[in-house]
């Protein structure tokens, strides 16, 4: 009853900015400047019929996605070198502060000079991800309870136990904290990138060639089609993780000593 | 053998133990009594090798030592029965072994249960289980029964005693009938340094 209830409060709140986006629009009533929701509602089901909306976008998420993906593979495989090794971690943290310091679209520009533009986006979205994993990681590691470290090494456990059954998931609430806040982020930079770029079969190149031609309504469209993968991203992806986490955390709970 | 020759050690800057000396012979036990914070636990660690002595030497002739804290140590997101399994294998061919000591110290129901569903006395018995199914040479055992009540205290002891029969123990408690109770040679800490009672 309740979760119906705040279903239809949602339901409310979408339709309640719809219907104020359709009063501007008909106030302004220049579908230039701004197109009714019903135009870009059309527009985006003929996109949809469409087979090269569904390459567009599908090679757009697996490029993003895999720029994403890499991300959080280097950033674990970093955070632990630099745990390990202070003189690497010494080395490599200006990087860190480069990366997290500098304008994306500074990044954006020189990855374009320096490499092809169909890997920018997938660069640019592991760059905005990587920090984040890296520090997070960094920081589980580091947080890790070292009585139990003293424990695990009185009993001789062994190197793989020690790694699949205290650190990974001492570190995991961090890596999972890393992702939720981090995900989005990246898919949107992704996107942004794509815009610069033009890369071939991207969400940006149909935003920008929009954009270039004044076809608003396209421009409306396709940015409706990132807020939807957006949204899918934090509602699926996120509440999937949001739900592993809290069963470690619940498990865990005033537990451990 | 356990021998530690005019022994001082520090702890965060402070001198907790001055010219300490003792010597147990294998398969002897001993109790170490004394107030809180008397040194009681730096001597554990220096015997178990995770201090280094300031002065003097300290001489383990044990491999395998059975180390159970003054704090359980428990990881936090296994069960009772995995966290004693893990000093075993980690495999599932030794979970009956880990059930069978779980049972011994009277935790039959409880085997399925993470740290945090533990009361304080139940989780100081996982640990304990822990020590006895790791099957050292030498136990060091820092207050092992202090949260449990007398009865099963009493029981626990027992089994401490029986199952310790020819290995090393160190014992350290703050109840003088417990010292009595496991036989063997009685130290106390007073000034920094242990003093032998009986």
């Amino acid at each position: 009853m309740k979760k119906a209830g705040s279903i239809v409060k949602q339901l409310f709140v979408i339709l309640f900015w719809i219907g104020v986006w359709a009063v501007l629009a008909a106030l302004v009533d220049q579908a230039l400047l701004l197109p009714s929701p019903a135009s870009v509602f059309l527009r985006l089901l003929e996109l949809a019929g469409e087979k090269s909306f569904w390459i567009t976008a599908g090679v757009s998420i697996f490029r993003i996605t895999l720029g994403i993906l890499c991300a959080i593979a280097l950033g674990c495989v970093l955070a632990v070198l630099t745990c390990r090794f202070s003189l690497l971690d010494a080395l490599l943290s200006p990087l860190l502060t480069v990366i997290k310091s500098t304008p994306v679209a500074s990044f954006i520009l020189l990855l374009l000079i320096w490499i092809g533009r169909d890997q920018v986006p997938a660069v640019i979205s592991g760059l905005m991800v990587l920090p984040v994993i890296w520090n997070n990681i960094c920081a589980g590691v580091r947080g890790t309870d070292r009585n139990l470290l003293e424990m695990a090494e009185m009993y001789r456990l062994s190197p793989f136990v020690v790694l699949r059954r205290i650190y990974i998931p001492s570190v995991m609430p961090h890596f999972l904290s890393a992702i939720r806040s981090s995900i989005g982020i990246g898919w949107k930079a992704g996107v942004a990138a794509e815009v610069l770029t033009v890369p071939v079969h991207a969400i940006g190149r149909m935003i920008y060639e929009s954009k270039l031609y004044w076809e608003t309504v396209d421009l409306f469209a396709w940015t409706v089609v990132v807020v939807l993968i957006s949204l899918f991203i934090e509602k699926i992806v996120i509440s999937a993780l949001n739900r592993l986490g809290k069963s470690t955390e619940e498990r865990m709970v005033g537990g451990g000593d | 053998m356990i021998e530690l020759k005019d022994v001082s050690a520090a702890f965060q800057g402070h001198s907790v133990l001055e010219h300490c000396s003792l010597l147990v012979p294998d398969g002897g036990h001993t109790a170490v009594m004394g107030p809180s914070g008397s040194g009681k636990t730096t001597l554990l660690r220096l015997i178990a090798g995770q201090l280094a002595p300031d002065q003097g030497s300290v001489t383990v002739s044990h491999g395998r030592i059975s180390y159970m804290y003054q704090e359980p140590r428990l990881l936090p997101w296994l069960t009772a029965e995995e966290n004693v399994n893990l000093v075993l294998s980690d495999k599932p061919e030794t979970m009956g072994t880990a059930r069978q000591w779980l049972a011994a110290v009277g935790l039959a129901d409880a085997m399925k249960k993470h740290p945090a569903e533990l009361s304080g006395g139940m989780r100081q018995r996982v640990s304990l289980a822990r020590a006895l199914a790791y099957d050292g040479d030498l136990f060091l055992l820092d207050e092992p029964l202090s949260s449990l009540d007398e009865a099963m205290a009493a029981e626990l002891l027992d089994l401490l005693k029986q199952y310790t029969q020819g290995k090393s123990m160190i014992f350290v408690t703050h109840s003088p009938e417990q010292a009595k109770v496991l036989g063997g040679e009685i130290y106390r800490m007073h000034d920094k340094t242990l003093e032998r009672i009986i």
